[in-house]
């Protein structure tokens, strides 16, 4: 009941009143900016910083990696021409078939030698960390499994990464990398095997496609005897008859792509895919990934799936890990399905971030409400004190002189000052009035105390003479008494000089008998016997001139009376 | 409402006094730390490192929020410039890595305000179950500054195939292959056998030849410069003694790491560090495109005639590059888990090294090996850790630019010296030649 008076508006103060307005207005204003915040998108959300951050690293990726294929795709083109324009020079020198050159160490190896510089040449100028040349020959068809044993050539780059900028035979005669300054790689073959060469058919077979489209981006691979895995961007060596001589392009190592396109961003744990599969089901064991300059990578690895989020963004995940991110489809070879491209950051780091943009929103808020509140309290205050101040003026005695910062103030004290000047003339009127009333009063007093003091006067007259009256009627009671009880001069004389004789045990008796003590109370308070009583009763009322005990009260009796009556 | 407005900035000001108290460690499973990593564990090969890398994010590094990253994987031998480029900053230099390997002539050139001091990250008990001459090698005065995760020492490694057939063919056995003589004796016929192929490819023919002298009661004498002092005639002996069959092509200077000779059929056998067995192939292929496979073979040192036989001990430690507490954390945590005693067998077994725990070193002897290759190669060590002295060869200054130098000529001018000896050039001459030129190099 309290509570519902307390919010019964019209027992409201002033300054109740004023901070609630203020109040009021200051909740709407915040209202309004939010709203308008809202509605122009300004509103600080975690999912839309989340998308934005994302959707320009996307750009940046997608960019990246379009351009950096793209490019591959051209040189490996173009280094498929200068391949076939070299070999065809070389068998037309040699007068050799291209089928002459099976079986041939020594052709392939001047083949080789031929080949080897120019490749060297395009894999220092392209953005890779291998090139190669596969013939469709063998140095020896009668090994067992030569079907899938072809020459050629591999170079790979040993310090793409630093300033150690070797180059390693990978595949390819051992005698001729060492004598270019190219030593054999640690897991170094003479031959490629075809049955392990991703896309090998597939390759082949886009001989038959327009020159300008002939190439593609083989799947991802692990590069034998090593735990490096990569693509290639490969394209058939087709000769000027059609022939198709082999395949060739360049390799792009997963720890390549990673260093090449590690990105500059504000995302601490930034992760980009490329790889195959659809927007809702990214293969990325089978991609490529990167992570950040600077450090931070984590390849993901496994199938994830992608589903919805806010704000545009998806939800990919393997069942182990979750990420957050946006994904997009990209094209890279006219012979390969789009790939997929992501963008995306773990879910905890998302997670995170949300929770605390909802932090900041929050203490945001929560500031601005208390410096509005804080705001309402100091302005109401400040308002109304002078207000105040003048209504507690106004209450005092001393208004008249009372100055106040607000002319309204000023003006109503002027108003009443003219109030209490007409109030005063009222009063002073009143006063004289009073005065005049007050002297008649005094005058009636005085004439009613004079006739007190009359009245009194002749009260007392009355009193006394009730006394004379009183004292005539016990005068005359007395000597009506005296006449009843006469007494004999003479004897009640003897009795008063017998007292005289009385001895002090007498006396002492004679006043308690005197007193009305009993007999046996004087024994007891005299502490004698009965016979010594009687004998001082006997010489008491000898002395004493008396015949009896109540003879002697009786004189007693006057006697007393006489003393109690003072001499007239 | 003065006193709430009071109370309200209090707690916001003590709120982060607050949220600091009670945490034990800076790391955060939510926002985990990222080490940068070299490593000289598989380069070009199937790396060991990055798998056991893999796991450690996988698990302990996933649970502690510490994110390794290997972004370089690359020799002995090319870590240390790169480490130097790194360290010394530039426009085009790396950035240098949270947790590198590194010898501790190399942490000495970068200097030890650089690197972490594992002594702070390891306690006395935690370090008492490492072998006592690994953790000395890490020294820097009182600082551990190189932990040691592995250590490598030289072995034979042979093409088991091939001396099947070459020792049906010459009556030439692995234990002639004991001792330097029965191996030079073997190498002659080898080379005879397979016309005029070396026996043996060299990784560290130097070492070979410091030990010779030492076992011989010598002493490998320096110079104030690093380099030996070429005056010594046991050092002049012990060179002649190697460069007799150097000259006549029964053996060679590897052209940088002797299994890639061994594979292409180039040598028989290769010596080199114990650490190559990752990168010998299954496979050995012969230029005509025929292969067999390898069927290596690792046998201990050839022994010198004396008393005392003496082994290389070589390897590469673990160094941090100390930057904050939060890293330092992370990289003790990780070099913690890479040294615990099974999972350091595991480790060193896959890469040939020398287990770097007692207990580890104890366990190896009844180790499950992958195949005959590490088997043997782990009882040729074994049997050297038993029988020969280990030794660490101090190197300092412009050591490793004058042997680089020392190789270098040797490879240009063998294969010539090799027809002159076959056209009858006297061997002691051509031996003298190289000793010349050797002492060539200042």
């Amino acid at each position: 009941m309290r509570t519902f008076t307390a919010f019964r508006y019209s027992e409201w103060s002033m300054k109740k009143k004023l901070f609630g307005y203020m109040l009021l207005l200051a909740v709407l204003l915040l209202l309004a900016l939010m709203t308008g915040l809202f509605l122009f998108g300004r509103f600080d959300s975690a999912e839309k910083n989340a998308y934005e951050s994302l959707d320009v690293q996307m750009e940046c990726f997608e960019k990246d990696v379009f351009t950096h294929f793209q490019r591959l795709a051209a040189a490996g083109l173009e280094l498929s021409e200068n391949t076939t324009g070299l070999l065809e020079a070389h068998l037309a020198d040699h007068d050799l078939s291209f089928s002459d050159l099976n079986d041939s160490a020594e052709e392939i190896a001047a083949l080789q030698e031929t080949l080897l510089e120019p490749l060297r040449q395009k894999l220092l100028q392209e953005n890779c960390s291998g090139a190669f040349i596969l013939l469709d020959v063998t140095v020896n068809s009668s090994v067992p499994d030569a079907a899938h044993s072809r020459t050629g050539l591999y170079l790979q780059q040993n310090g793409y990464k630093t300033s150690d900028k070797s180059i390693l035979l990978y595949r390819g005669l051992s005698d001729l990398g060492k004598h270019h300054g190219m030593m054999p790689h640690r897991k170094w073959r003479l031959e490629f095997r075809t049955d392990i060469f991703p896309d090998y058919s597939k390759l082949l077979s886009c001989a038959v496609s327009a020159p300008e489209e002939a190439y593609l981006l083989t799947e991802r691979f692990t590069l034998p005897g090593t735990s490096e895995d990569a693509v290639l961007m490969a394209a058939p060596i087709v000769g000027t008859d059609g022939t198709v001589y082999g395949i060739c392009g360049f390799e792009v190592s997963a720890s390549y792509f990673r260093a090449y396109h590690a990105q500059p961003t504000k995302l601490a744990h930034l992760t980009c895919l490329l790889t195959a599969g659809s927007p809702h089901s990214l293969n990325a064991s089978a991609g490529l990934s990167c992570g950040v300059s600077g450090g931070y990578y984590l390849e993901p690895k496994g199938i994830f799936s992608a589903e919805e989020a806010d704000s545009g963004l998806l939800t990919l995940s393997n069942g182990d890990t979750s990420y957050i991110g946006i994904t997009r489809t990209l094209s890279l070879s006219p012979n390969n399905e789009p790939h997929i491209i992501a963008s995306m950051i773990p879910k905890a780091d998302y997670d995170r971030a949300v929770t605390k943009i909802a932090i900041q929103n929050t203490v945001l808020w929560a500031l601005i409400l208390f410096f509005a509140i804080s705001c309402c309290m100091y302005f109401s205050r400040r308002y109304l004190t002078p207000i105040l101040k003048g209504l507690e003026q106004i209450k005092s005695d001393r208004r008249s002189e009372a100055q106040s910062s607000i002319p309204e103030i000023n003006d109503l004290f002027v108003f009443l000052a003219e109030q209490d000047r007409q109030h005063e003339d009222s009063l002073y009127a009143l006063t004289m009035q009073n005065q005049s009333v007050q002297s008649e009063n005094a005058r009636l007093q005085l004439e009613y105390e004079r006739a007190q003091m009359t009245y009194e006067k002749a009260q007392a007259e009355y009193a006394k003479a009730q006394r004379d009256l009183s004292d005539a009627k016990k005068e005359l009671d007395r000597l009506a008494y005296s006449r009843k009880t006469e007494i004999d001069p003479d004897d009640y004389q003897y009795f008063l000089s017998g007292m005289q004789e009385l001895t002090p045990t007498e006396r002492d008796i004679f006043t308690w008998y005197l007193e009305g003590k009993t007999a046996n109370e004087i024994l007891a308070l005299a502490g004698i016997k009965q016979g010594t009583l009687k004998f001082h009763n006997h010489n008491i009322l000898q002395k004493l001139g008396v015949s009896s005990r109540k003879h002697m009260l009786r004189y007693a009796a006057l006697m007393k009376q006489q003393k109690d009556t003072p001499s007239s | 409402m003065k006193r709430f407005i009071s109370i309200l900035l209090t707690i916001l000001l003590l709120l982060p006094i607050f949220s600091g108290c009670g945490d034990k460690t800076a790391l955060d499973p939510d926002d985990p730390i990222t080490l940068t990593m070299w490593h000289v564990y598989g380069e070009q090969a199937d790396s060991p490192m990055n798998r056991l890398v893999d796991e450690f994010n996988a698990t302990v590094g996933r649970e502690k929020g510490i994110l390794v990253t290997v972004t370089n994987v690359t020799s002995t031998s090319k870590i240390s410039p790169l480490l130097e480029e790194a360290i010394a900053g530039g426009p085009d230099a790396p950035e240098m890595p949270d947790l590198f390997s590194a010898h501790t002539i190399t942490a000495v050139t970068l200097g030890e305000e650089h690197l972490l001091d594992w002594n702070d990250h390891f306690t006395a008990d935690e370090l008492a179950g490492f072998v006592p001459e690994f953790l000395a090698d890490g020294m820097m005065g009182e600082k551990l500054a190189v932990f040691p995760l592995s250590k490598s020492t030289y072995a034979l490694f042979i093409n088991g195939s091939q001396f099947a057939r070459f020792s049906a063919d010459t009556g030439v056995t692995y234990e002639d292959l004991s001792t330097w003589e029965g191996f030079f004796d073997a190498a002659a016929k080898y080379h005879e056998w397979s016309d005029g192929k070396p026996f043996c490819a060299f990784d560290y023919l130097i070492r070979h030849v410091e030990f010779d002298v030492m076992t011989r009661g010598g002493e490998v004498e320096y110079t104030q410069d690093g380099w030996y002092n070429l005056n010594s005639p046991s050092l002049e002996a012990s060179w002649l003694k190697f460069a007799r069959p150097l000259v006549q092509g029964h053996i060679a200077v590897s052209d940088q790491y002797a299994n890639t000779q061994v594979m292409t059929g180039e040598t028989l056998c290769g010596i080199g560090s114990t650490a190559a067995i990752t990168y010998y192939n299954d496979t050995v292929t012969y230029p005509d495109n025929t292969s067999e496979p390898t069927n290596l073979k690792v046998l201990p040192l050839p022994r010198t005639e004396g008393d005392t036989q003496y082994m290389p001990m070589t390897g590469v430690g673990l160094c941090a590059y100390s930057t904050t507490a939060e890293k330092a954390e992370a990289a003790s945590i990780f070099a913690h888990w890479l040294t615990e005693g099974e999972r350091n067998l595991d480790f060193v077994v896959e890469t040939g090294y020398m287990p770097v725990n007692s207990d580890a070193f104890e366990a190896i002897k009844t180790y499950k090996f992958p195949n005959g290759g590490y088997e043997s190669l782990y009882h040729a060590i074994r049997t050297m850790r038993e029988e020969y002295i280990p030794v660490v060869r101090p190197s300092v200054g412009r050591y490793y630019d004058k042997l680089n130098a020392l190789y270098d000529g040797l490879r240009q001018t063998l294969p010539a010296m090799g027809a002159r000896a076959e056209q009858g050039e006297s061997l002691d001459a051509l031996a003298a030649e190289t000793w010349e030129f050797f002492r060539s190099i200042r």
